[in-house]
C-alpha cells in the first residue's frame, strides 16, 4: 500500500512546515498514544516480570531473572505448552481442511449458492467469547444437542460428558468452527481469480480432478494458503477467551492452554511478577512462529 | 449433482447447529430445555426468557421482576457507550495519521509502520498484566476510562493501518484541485478529503463498534461486577461452567440478544470485516496479492 502513496499538495514547500514536517504534525496523536497504550504498558510488563510479588499484588522485592528461571522449571508451564501445541495444530489442520474443502464445493455451482455462502460465513461474526457460551449448550452432558444428535442416530445410548472425553480436541474444534469462515473467504476468493481457460485446458488434456486441483487450483491458492496458515497459528496461540468461557482450563488442568496459564498464574493465584514473565515467553513464542512464517512467505515471493 | 447437496447440506448443519441450539433452547422453558433427549422443535415454543431478561414481564414464580435484567439492560448501555467513544476516537486519530502514511513520504515512515502492526500482535492474556496493575494503581479498576484506554490501545493502530489501505486508494485530483484553489494541506484534509471518505471512514468506525462489543477478556479483567461491566461478561456470568445455575435458556436467550447487532452488521459488511484479518506485520504484504471474494 505505501508504494501507491502519493504527494498530494506542490513539491515546494510553502509558509510554514515541509510536506514531511507536516506528515508528522498529522501522525503526533497516534505516535502519543501508541507510546502511552502500547509501549509504556510493555516497560511496565518488563519491570514487573523482574519483581516479585506478594498475593494481594504488591512488590515485595526485586527477584531479577528469578520469575523467568521458575518458568522454565515449572512443570505446569510445559504441560500447558503441550495442551496449546496440540490446540494450536488441531485448529490449523480443521481450519485449512475444511477451508479447502468447503471453498471448492461453494465455487460450485448450485441453486442457493449464495445464500450458503452468507451463511457459511456467519461464524465467524459470533464473538470467541460467544462461541463458547453457543458450544456451552452443544456439548453440555445433562442437555446438550451434540449429544441429543449422537443419540438420534442411534450412536450412543445415553448422554456422555463430551468435554471430558474430548478435552482439548473439542475446544479446538469448537473454536475452528469460528475460524474457518476466514479460510473459506480467502480461499473462495483466490479460487475466483483462477482462469477458466485453465480448467478447460487441463479437461482437454484429460487431466484427473486431484491433478487439475494440484496443477491449475494449488498455485493460485498459495498465498491465501500461507496467510491462513498464519493468522490461524498465531490466533490459536493467542486465544484465552474459549477456554476460559467453557472449562476454565478444567477438567483437571487437561485444557489449561498456556494464555490460560498465564491468566490463571497472574489473575487467579495472584502472582503478577511471573504472570508477566510468563507473557514474554508466550509473546516470544508468538514472535518466533510469526517470524519464521515470515520467512518462508518472502522466500517463496522471490 | 445429489452428492454435492448432500454435502451443503452437511456445511450447512456443521455451521448452523450452535445458533440453532441456542435459539432452539431460549425458546424453550427451563423443564423442556433440560429434557432428554432433546426436542429438536419446542413443545411450547415460549418468549418468556426474552421478556423476562428484557424486563417486560416478571418472573412467574417469584412474581418480582429478573435481579438479572437490570445487570444485563446497564451491560448494553455500557458496551454501547464505551463502543461508540472508541471508536470515534480511533476514527478521528487514525484517519489523521492513515492520510499522513497514505499521501506523504516522511523519515522513518516504515518504521512507524511496522510498530503500528507490531502492536497488533500482542495478545489479550499480556497487555491485561500491565494495564490491571497500572490501573490498579490510578484507582481505574471498574471505571469506564480503564476499559476505554485499554480498547484505544488496540484499535487505534487498526484504524490507522484500515483507513491507510482506504486512502491510498482514493485518487489525489481533487486534492489536488484544492490546493491550486488556495487551500492549504489542512484545508484540503477538512474541507476535501474528509468529507469526500466520509462513508469508508464510518464502515470502518463500525467494524471498530464491533470489536469493542465483542471484547470479553479486558473487560472481565477491568469492570466485572462494577456499574461499568459491559455485555461480554455480563452474559458470561450466566454460564453453567461457572457456580451459578443459572437456567439454560437464560443463558440462551440472552446470547441471541448479544449475538443480533454483530450478526447483523456482520452480515452486511462481511467483506470489510473478513479483510480487517490482514491487519498483521507478516499477511500485510501478501494481501494485496489475494483478490477478495
Amino acid at each position: 500500500m505505501t508504494q501507491t502513496a502519493r504527494n498530494s499538495g506542490s513539491a515546494k514547500p510553502k509558509r510554514g512546515l515541509t510536506d514531511s514536517q507536516f506528515a508528522l504534525f498529522l501522525i503526533a496523536p497516534l505516535v502519543i498514544f501508541q507510546a502511552a497504550l502500547t509501549v509504556y504498558p510493555s516497560a511496565v510488563a518488563l519491570w514487573m516480570s523482574l519483581q516479585k510479588f506478594n498475593p494481594s499484588g504488591q512488590v515485595m522485592r526485586f527477584y531479577g531473572l528469578g520469575n523467568y528461571i521458575d518458568a522454565f522449571s515449572d512443570p505446569g508451564v510445559q504441560a500447558s505448552t503441550v495442551i496449546s501445541i496440540e490446540y494450536t495444530a488441531t485448529i490449523v489442520a480443521v481450519t485449512v481442511l475444511l477451508g479447502l474443502g468447503v471453498s471448492l464445493l461453494l465455487n460450485e455451482q448450485f441453486r442457493g449458492r449464495s445464500i450458503v455462502r452468507v451463511l457459511v460465513i456467519l461464524p465467524w461474526a459470533i464473538p470467541e467469547y460467544a462461541t463458547a457460551l453457543l458450544y456451552g449448550n452443544v456439548y453440555s452432558q445433562t442437555y446438550g444437542t451434540l449429544n441429543g444428535l449422537l443419540m438420534a442416530l442411534g450412536l450412543i445410548k445415553e448422554y456422555l460428558p463430551i468435554i471430558s472425553i474430548g478435552t482439548i480436541w473439542v475446544l479446538a474444534l469448537a473454536y475452528a468452527w469460528h475460524y474457518a469462515p476466514l479460510a473459506i473467504f480467502f480461499f473462495l476468493g483466490s479460487l475466483q481469480s483462477v482462469p477458466e481457460d485453465l480448467y478447460r485446458q487441463a479437461r482437454v488434456d484429460g487431466a484427473s480432478a486431484f491433478r487439475r486441483f494440484k496443477t491449475v487450483t494449488l498455485p493460485y491458492m498459495r498465498y491465501a494458503l500461507l496467510i491462513i496458515l498464519v493468522l490461524a497459528t498465531t490466533d490459536a496461540l493467542k486465544s484465552l477467551d474459549l477456554v476460559w468461557n467453557l472449562t476454565q482450563g478444567g477438567p483437571s488442568g487437561m485444557t489449561r492452554v498456556l494464555t490460560y496459564y498465564v491468566y490463571r498464574a497472574t489473575f487467579v493465584l495472584g502472582n503478577l511478577g511471573y504472570g508477566a514473565a510468563l507473557s514474554f515467553i508466550l509473546l516470544v513464542l508468538i514472535i518466533a512462529v510469526t517470524a519464521i512464517c515470515f520467512i518462508v512467505l518472502t522466500r517463496r515471493r522471490r | 449433482m445429489i452428492i454435492i447437496y448432500v454435502m451443503v447440506a452437511a456445511v450447512v448443519v456443521w455451521s448452523g447447529f450452535p445458533i440453532y441450539t441456542t435459539v432452539l433452547i431460549s425458546l424453550m422453558d427451563t423443564a423442556e430445555a433440560v429434557l432428554t433427549p432433546t426436542h429438536w422443535i419446542p413443545q411450547q415454543p415460549t418468549l418468556d426468557w426474552y421478556g423476562r431478561i428484557l424486563a417486560l414481564v416478571p418472573d412467574a414464580t417469584t412474581g418480582k421482576m429478573l435481579a438479572y435484567a437490570d445487570t444485563f439492560k446497564a451491560g448494553f448501555v455500557n458496551s454501547i457507550a464505551v463502543a461508540c467513544v472508541v471508536a470515534l476516537l480511533s476514527v478521528v486519530i487514525g484517519s489523521v495519521a492513515g492520510y499522513a502514511f497514505a499521501r506523504f513520504s516522511f523519515r522513518r515512515k516504515n518504521a512507524w509502520l511496522i510498530s503500528i502492526l507490531i502492536s497488533r500482535s500482542l495478545p489479550a492474556a499480556a497487555m491485561a498484566i500491565p494495564f490491571f496493575y497500572m490501573f490498579h494503581q490510578a484507582g481505574l479498576i471498574g471505571t469506564y476510562q480503564g476499559l476505554i484506554i485499554t480498547y484505544l490501545s488496540f484499535e487505534i493502530p487498526l484504524a490507522t493501518w484500515v483507513l491507510l489501505g482506504y486512502f491510498a486508494n482514493l485518487p489525489v485530483e481533487t486534492e489536488r484541485a484544492g490546493r491550486i484553489d488556495g487551500l492549504g494541506r489542512l484545508g484540503v484534509l477538512f474541507r476535501v478529503v474528509i468529507p469526500e471518505s466520509i462513508g469508508g471512514v464510518a464502515s470502518v468506525g463500525i467494524l471498530l463498534f464491533l470489536l469493542s462489543w465483542s471484547e470479553f477478556f479486558f473487560a472481565y479483567i477491568l469492570v466485572t461486577g462494577s456499574p461499568a461491566q459491559t455485555v461480554p461478561p455480563a452474559v458470561s456470568q450466566l454460564t453453567t461452567i461457572m457456580a451459578g445455575l443459572s437456567p439454560p435458556p437464560e443463558l440462551a436467550a440472552s446470547l441471541v440478544i448479544t449475538m443480533i447487532p454483530a450478526l447483523v452488521l456482520g452480515a452486511i459488511f462481511q467483506k470489510y470485516i473478513l479483510r480487517l484479518k490482514i491487519v498483521d506485520p507478516v499477511v500485510a504484504r501478501a494481501g494485496e496479492e489475494i483478490p477478495f471474494a
